[in-house]
């Protein structure tokens, strides 16, 4: 964009001592910062810690190497706080793993047996699929449930997302291996063949 | 069958992940968010002043405490010779009087 400055030269103004400049940031990287939050948190908590994201980032700025653009180092500290989001849910117990209701093994039954792409798709836009998802997401650990979204939901690799949660490429395959074997089985459990 | 199905669930479980509306912030956020790093700002600010005075207190509160020593020891430099003296009478008297019980 004409007349905006790049990242260096705000971050250079902001390390020293302009914390105003942190607006040009704001402006530039709400709307992706947002968009990345708002995949794995509830919808009314997104404005935390998108909030929290941004807070992090200024602390941290003094630690920003450029060999690696601002953008990717700004997605791996929202990736985090989202990460921290979940731990501290589950630490105040606020995320009870459940069972799925008879209600929600019907709607699965049926969406599993429509034919018609258009039928599927339909019932893909459901907030009943999304309850159920957030369900089965619900019995895996804050981390578990941060690689299977990644990973198997977005389908980022394995290396990406390693990278975005600062843990080795071969953790990230442990976990999702273990939290597609848990899916599997909690599917299983409710009498979906499929899971 | 199972492996049909198990490919539907994880295209039904996708789409709906995909289909997650992105939530606007509320138009107030940004002002928080830069409340929120001018406070942090003004925070590291005042912790950087404490560190770069922080010498300077350490140096004065040493010089203060020397002062303070050397004059007291100038000042009670009797004082040693006066316990001793004080304890060595009542050591006397002590033997004196158990002397004089005997």
């Amino acid at each position: 964009m004409p007349g905006t400055p790049d990242d260096m030269t705000i971050i250079t103004k902001v390390l020293n001592g302009d914390a105003d400049a942190f607006r040009h940031l704001l402006d530039r990287y709400e709307a992706p910062v947002a968009r990345l939050v708002a995949a794995h948190v509830p919808g009314n908590c997104v404005a935390e810690v998108a909030h929290d994201t941004f807070i992090r980032a200024y602390r941290s700025l003094p630690g920003y190497k450029p060999v690696r653009p601002f953008c990717n180092w700004l997605t791996t500290i929202a990736t985090r706080s989202c990460h921290d989001f979940w731990r501290d849910r589950y630490r105040r117990r606020e995320a009870p793993a459940s069972d799925m209701s008879e209600d929600g093994q019907r709607f699965m039954e049926i969406a599993l047996a429509s034919d018609s792409v258009e039928a599927f798709e339909s019932i893909a836009r459901q907030h009943e699929v999304r309850e159920i998802l957030s369900l089965v997401l619900n019995q895996l650990s804050p981390l578990d449930r941060m690689v299977l979204t990644m990973t198997y939901l977005e389908e980022r690799s394995v290396k990406e997302s390693a990278e975005m949660l600062g843990i080795s490429i071969p953790n990230v395959k442990v976990r999702s291996f273990r939290a597609k074997r848990k899916l599997r089985s909690f599917l299983k459990r409710h009498g979906i063949q499929g899971g | 069958m199972k492996r049909n199905e198990e490919r539907k669930i994880s295209r039904l479980f996708k789409a709906a992940h995909a289909n997650r509306q992105p939530q606007d912030l509320p138009s107030s956020w940004r002002s928080t968010v830069m409340a929120g790093i001018s406070h942090t700002h003004m925070a590291s600010q005042s912790a950087s002043d404490f560190e770069r005075l922080a010498p300077g207190f350490t140096l004065a509160a040493t010089t203060l405490s020397v002062i303070v020593l050397i004059v007291a020891g100038f000042s009670l430099s009797e004082l040693p010779g006066e316990l001793m003296l004080a304890y060595t009478a009542q050591n006397f008297d002590m033997t004196l009087f158990s002397w004089a019980n005997m």
